[in-house]
């Protein structure tokens, strides 16, 4: 702030009228006490985060139970103790109230069939690393994500990466009105750029400048190649492959076999079945699309 | 060749928003586009506003004079930063500057430069390659300042708003629009069967444009960087091509319109990523050396997509490229230069180029951006504005003149909507007009494809392009 710069005078907005202070800083906090407490905060920020959280296209009603939370300051949760410190705009409820809807929580969403969001490049990304357990300094780090189209802190412009009220033309969405924000960002370079990041990550070796997935957290299912679809079913989609692609894993996970007598020989051959299937995983439409 | 998944958007495209249009499809052959030959137009958009008050500058001395004292804040900060400058003496002037030859030209004298990191520019349009058109912006109807400042034109929603604006101008109406005119040119084109490839009908190699997408053409995305070589997704192994077919395999699979709709996506870009791989690696690269910027990266990607146009089948297309990077509310001294010349080398290489493959009379260059800024500037920047000026470029163009106004460099004209901010004259449907009618759609098309150029004479920029 340069005082020099200020303009003196009483300044009038949103039919609120912040008086002439003199002093530059008292009348930008004023200014922005009467952004903050326009009725229009609560749903507008409600829905941009209930859009990162669970469905890209909520309900009038989800959001206001979401501006409620963030109004009052406060959330009941489903065994009646209270999340929240009673101020507006404290954001533990609003999450809380987000995550914990009875509509977001229903198995009922299964039978709307545009409920649901894409998840980010980033978000799968960070996935997968927490999954694989990927050591790597932050610069490896940086050369994986860099051809994701979403590196934090880097988006191309104010307006961030995408826009929550993007539609895809010419889509099921799009023809009945329906937004899809992250679809912005999901083009064919994109697409193409995000195969093969994925596939160097799944295959990444310690010392090839990328991340190196331990895959230590495989390690109790990997030899049961069912046990092991089932664990990885539940990690990546939440139990949500279909059928067809739990039996492409299945049938990578068991054409590599496990040699009993060669303890080096089947070392690798874990490693390649945790490759595959972490690469499968991925790239499944199960896991990219949340629901 | 239209493939099943071109074919299941084509007639998904009838259902709901599209059906005004599907309806007008039959009436498409019966005016005739021209799709004869070969056509392209090529959008080059700035991303940010970008500032044309400091591209032409009044270079007669009266102009000049009024020009230097309301910049003189400006015009010092560039001097003192050693790059170029903007005073007189060092531009680049413009013949036949005054000579403006349409609607709101005033022909009285006063006459224009670049400034001198343009050069390739400048030598473009002394050679008449290059038109400048003059205060274009978003319009309802003609309006200037009395009847803005009273209220008594309709103008534009969301006026010096960057999403809003950058939507207006690619789609003529604010962020959330799904079809802008240079898809919508390509529509036509596709219902008159002008290409065999249709998802290359209208391409963008700056992520997602809205200005590419029609109402049926797909705005495909090349990707702009990489040195014009198309990747294999993800590996040839048995495993690859298995994970490859399950996310691009059968939308059906799925239960879900969001998984459908990746599915359909994701499958697009592989098939088309197949085909232009095979197909590029046997055209050969751009004989011309294009700056190594991300203007000069994407012009040589769509270079290499106009040289492969046979082998794709293509008789018109619609490219847009961008740049980030022009708002510049400070610091514009230090930062506009190096995008000036940038701008110049890289338009100016891709004109050679097409003339390099002998067609530079069928390919058109044209620019724009979300809006112009003020005239009056904020220490070292300004501030968001309306109206810009503009250039085509190519060999069809009745180049080295000006088309519509310039407005004099002062405050308080009638087409000042306060500091210096152009109210424009000329409105993006009819600069997007003359081009429609270049490309090759027919008078009534064009209408068709530009709702909103009902309140404003469609003819004024004739004589720029020729059309039949």
């Amino acid at each position: 702030m340069h005082n020099e710069h200020h303009s003196a005078g009483t300044k009038s907005f949103l039919g609120s009228t912040v008086p002439d202070y003199g002093d530059g800083d008292q009348s930008i906090d004023h200014a922005l006490d009467i952004l903050f407490n326009h009725d229009n905060v609560a749903p507008f920020i409600g829905k941009q985060l209930i859009q990162r959280m669970t469905t890209s296209n909520p309900s009038p009603a989800y959001i206001a139970r979401v501006a409620t939370a963030f109004n009052t300051g406060e959330f009941e949760l489903p065994d009646g103790s209270t999340v929240g410190s009673g101020v507006r705009g404290d954001l533990a409820p609003v999450w809380a109230a987000i995550l914990f809807d009875p509509v977001a929580r229903s198995a009922d969403r299964f039978n709307d069939l545009t409920w649901g969001k894409l998840r980010e490049p980033f978000v799968r990304q960070v996935h997968w690393q927490r999954l694989a357990d990927a050591e790597g300094h932050r610069h490896q780090i940086f050369n994986q994500i860099v051809d994701l189209g979403q590196v934090p802190y880097r988006p191309p412009s104010v307006f961030n990466f995408y826009r929550p009220g993007y539609v895809l033309p010419n889509s099921h969405m799009g023809n009945m009105g329906l937004a899809l924000p992250e679809m912005q960002i999901t083009t064919g370079p994109q697409i193409i750029n995000i195969f093969h990041r994925m596939r160097q990550a799944a295959y990444g070796t310690r010392g090839d400048g990328q991340l190196f997935p331990t895959y230590v957290k495989d390690a109790p299912f990997i030899e049961d190649a069912q046990a092991y679809v089932d664990y990885l079913d539940l990690v990546y989609t939440a139990n949500q492959l279909t059928d067809n692609t739990r039996l492409l894993l299945l049938d990578a996970i068991e054409s590599i076999t496990l040699p009993d007598n060669d303890p080096v020989a089947r070392d690798s051959a874990l490693w390649e079945r945790s490759k595959r299937a972490h690469l499968l995983l991925m790239t499944s439409v199960e896991f990219m699309v949340q629901i | 060749m239209i493939n099943r998944r071109q074919f299941l958007k084509l007639s998904g495209a009838g259902l709901g928003v599209a059906t005004g249009f599907a309806s007008n499809l039959a009436s498409f052959n019966a005016y005739g586009a021209d799709s004869t030959g070969y056509k392209a137009l090529v959008c080059v958009f700035f991303r940010g506003g970008k500032d044309t008050h400091d591209m032409v500058i009044p270079y007669d001395l009266s102009s000049s004079a009024s020009f230097e004292s309301i910049r003189a804040a400006l015009i010092d900060e560039y001097a003192a930063s050693g790059y170029t400058s903007r005073r007189r003496d060092s531009l680049l002037p413009l013949e036949s500057s005054s000579a403006m030859s349409s609607a709101g030209g005033t022909g009285d004298g006063r006459t224009f430069a670049l400034p001198q990191e343009m050069q390739a520019l400048h030598s473009l349009y002394q050679n008449q390659k290059l038109a400048i058109v003059g205060n274009v912006g978003p319009l309802v109807e003609p309006t200037n300042s009395a009847s803005y400042a009273n209220g008594s034109s309709y103008i534009p929603p969301r006026l010096f708003s960057h999403n809003d604006q950058q939507s207006v101008w690619m789609a003529s109406s604010p962020e959330g629009a799904t079809s802008g005119w240079g898809g919508r040119f390509g529509d036509v084109m596709q219902a008159a069967s002008a290409n065999q490839n249709a998802s290359f009908t209208s391409v963008t190699t700056a992520g997602t444009m809205v200005f590419a997408n029609g109402l049926t053409a797909g705005g495909f995305h090349l990707s702009g960087s990489g040195g014009g070589v198309i990747q294999e997704i993800g590996g040839s192994s048995p495993f690859s091509l298995a994970y490859t077919n399950n996310a691009s395999g059968d939308p059906l699979h799925h239960r879900s319109l969001i998984a459908q709709d990746l599915v359909n996506v994701t499958g697009s870009a592989v098939e088309n990523n197949a085909l232009l791989r095979s197909i590029f690696s046997s055209t050969p690269d751009p004989v011309t050396v294009f700056p190594s910027s991300k203007l000069g990266d994407q012009l040589s990607w769509v270079a290499k997509m106009v040289a492969s146009r046979d082998a794709l089948g293509m008789r018109r297309q619609v490219f847009i490229v961008a740049d980030n990077g022009y708002d510049h509310h400070s610091l514009q001294p230090e930062l506009m230069p190096v995008r000036r010349a940038e701008i110049s080398e890289a338009m100016a290489a891709f004109y050679n180029e097409m003339a390099a493959l002998g067609i530079e009379d069928d390919v058109t260059q044209f620019t724009a951006s979300d809006f112009g800024r003020s005239l009056v500037p904020n220490s070292n920047g300004s501030d968001h504005g309306w109206g810009s000026h503009h250039m085509v470029l190519g060999g069809a163009v009745n180049g080295g003149r000006f088309y519509g106004n310039v407005p004099e460099a002062a405050v308080g004209h009638n087409q000042d909507a306060g500091r210096g901010r152009l109210i424009p004259e000329l409105s993006v449907d009819q600069y997007a007009f003359s081009l429609a009618r270049w490309f090759g759609l027919s008078h009534s098309e064009a209408l068709d494809v530009l709702p909103s150029i009902q309140n404003i004479d469609h003819m004024s920029l004739s004589g720029m392009l020729p059309w039949s």
